[in-house]
């Protein structure tokens, strides 16, 4: 397995994403995971024991991120135990994280002090985040496909990445419906999210797969400021395409979204059944050929011509205001000669 | 590929209660009327948050049981920084003055903002309404067969009308755009607002002693932060 994590603060020391979550118990069996703490709705400031101020969000994400690999750490084989009731039982191990967390929250709100003004209403939450979790593990016993147990709230996003192409695997969690492309435009708030002391709910999707795939978690730095949810794919493909090994991909992608995203940017990717990097680059030769030529090369071509628009536009405007400003100067006198002082 | 960036279109409308105890409050927002805009450029670059258009209006209300004609006061939409003077100017006019008993006409005021000729241009669209008062409401149903002959028609006759405004269906406001923002004390209607009403932060003061509690620093990172 190869393991890609990326962690790009916008402000250095205050990202309020947490670092990616990315664990390996076993070759076949690990954990990967994005937290983001909600700026707007986490922007009350708190102080720790040692007198350090964070804003909720920064703290909680990463509460978020230690209770959810607490509890994965402590529970999972429960997973591995409940063979073919798995589908049923799943729904209550969910649960059991949701109470984890819930509780786990207040006990760590103790650990804080807030400010002396105190806020109300949905648009602020004690230590909100998203999570976007999946724990992925072989199962022998059930024929030696790959079980991806996905669980989330809000918009922070679990995607599939295989030769046919990315599938996002999470439905993101806003108050207003848009769809993975118009919400880039439309920027809706998010319906559900971690946080303690609220009523929240964590959602679930249980997957096999026998072919190989890649899996992802992305925090909204990482795809909300491209111009389609196809530009994501090509970012990731592109990255891998021209890398000749992991470390490679790793650092064309953290170039890539450090010059893109206007915000904190957290990924945890896993390669799962592919036989070393150049078997993986090479499953995606094709499809990367085809959102380059059908897709990516024509927008990059029509960019270019508004921006020439721009330009010509921008050098008219210009060429109009000093015609007019030159031609004023010769009519000034004549026009102001009985206002003139 | 392009990044996209994060361009706001950003309309702002301040609701102020200028009664005679808001001297203090009032005094500060024509302060710093001439830098608001400059102010809230300057945060919201911080958060890398670019203002592509900026608009503020004003709405000052006092009680239309005692205050008669100077009840409430509402300005057109002013583009910042273009229109900063006339802004200030504006704002130069308003003053602490009346308001008789203890509640005041705020709901009559959010009602007023909620129904602003807001932008619709722009693809990231803010529209935040703040509320500055001290006082509690009165209710919208006061009076209902009599009201004041000042009393402007068309406002919404029961607090679930103005709740509908605000979030229902046909909603002058885009529920991803609008932001409500509440200096008010713990009373009614402004905590029946802040525990129903979505999209709405409230900000707690001491009903009667003006908000010379707050900062108002601390007033634009809330306002800046809800962008």
């Amino acid at each position: 397995m190869i393991g890609i994590d990326l962690f790009i603060e916008k402000i250095e020391g205050q990202g309020e994403d947490a670092e990616p979550l990315s664990v390996l118990y076993s070759e076949t069996e690990g954990l990967i995971g994005v937290f983001d703490g909600m700026g707007g709705a986490g922007s009350t400031r708190y102080q720790d024991s040692e007198g350090v101020t964070r804003t909720g969000a920064y703290i909680g994400s990463r509460m978020a991120k230690e209770i959810a690999a607490g509890f994965f750490h402590f529970e999972k084989d429960r997973l591995l135990w409940y063979g073919r009731e798995l589908e049923h039982r799943v729904e209550s191990f969910v649960g059991d994280l949701t109470k984890a967390l819930k509780g786990g929250l207040i006990t760590k709100e103790k650990e804080y002090k807030s400010g002396n003004i105190s806020y109300r209403g949905d648009m602020l939450k004690r230590f909100p985040s998203t999570a976007a979790l999946t724990y992925y593990w072989k199962d022998i016993q059930q024929g030696g496909d790959y079980k991806n147990l996905v669980i989330w709230a809000g918009d922070s996003r679990v995607y599939l990445l295989d030769r046919q192409g990315l599938k996002q695997l999470t439905k993101d969690e806003l108050k207003e419906d848009n769809d993975a492309f118009s919400n880039i435009y439309k920027d809706s708030p998010v319906s559900n999210s971690i946080s303690a002391g609220a009523d929240f709910h964590l959602n679930h999707l249980l997957l096999s797969r026998k072919e190989p795939y890649i899996l992802i978690s992305a925090t909204d730095g990482c795809f909300g400021f491209l111009e389609s949810p196809m530009h994501f794919e090509h970012l990731l493909l592109d990255g891998l395409i021209n890398s000749s090994n992991a470390d490679e991909w790793k650092k064309k992608l953290g170039d890539r979204l450090g010059s893109v995203a206007r915000d904190d940017v957290s990924m945890a990717a896993v390669t799962v059944g592919w036989n070393g990097f150049d078997e993986l680059r090479d499953a995606f030769l094709l499809r990367y050929a085809q959102l380059e030529m059908q897709l990516v090369r024509k927008v990059n071509q029509i960019n270019s011509s508004i921006l020439k628009c721009k330009e010509i536009i921008a050098a008219a405007e210009e060429e109009k205001r000093s015609l007019l400003s030159q031609y004023w100067q010769t009519y000034k006198p004549e026009y102001e000669k009985y206002i003139e002082g | 590929m392009e990044s996209q960036g994060i361009k706001y279109s950003v309309d702002l409308v301040l609701c102020i209660d200028a009664t005679g105890s808001m001297g203090n409050i009032i005094g500060r927002v024509k302060e710093n009327a001439v830098k608001f805009h400059s102010d809230l450029y300057e945060r919201m670059k911080k958060k890398d948050k670019e203002i592509d258009s900026l608009r503020v209006k004003v709405i000052t209300f006092r009680d239309f049981y005692v205050d008669g004609e100077h009840s409430m006061l509402e300005s057109r939409f002013y583009s910042l920084p273009q229109e900063e003077k006339d802004f200030a100017d504006f704002v130069s006019k308003v003053y602490a003055n009346g308001g008789g008993d203890e509640p005041e006409n705020g709901l009559e005021a959010v009602a007023a903002a909620i129904k602003s000729d807001w932008t619709k241009i722009g693809e990231k669209k803010r529209q935040v309404i703040v509320v500055w008062t001290d006082a509690s409401t009165h209710p919208l149903e006061k009076d209902a067969s009599a009201k004041p002959g000042n009393y402007p028609a068309g406002l919404p006759k029961t607090f679930d009308e103005l709740t509908d405004l605000w979030d229902g269906q046909s909603s002058p406001m885009s529920l991803s755009a609008k932001r409500l923002i509440l200096f008010t004390p713990d009373a009614d209607c402004w905590t029946t607002m802040a525990t129903y009403w979505q999209n709405t932060l409230h900000c707690p003061s001491k009903a009667g002693n003006g908000l010379g509690e707050m900062e108002y620093g601390t007033m634009f990172d809330v306002i800046v932060n809800s962008i």
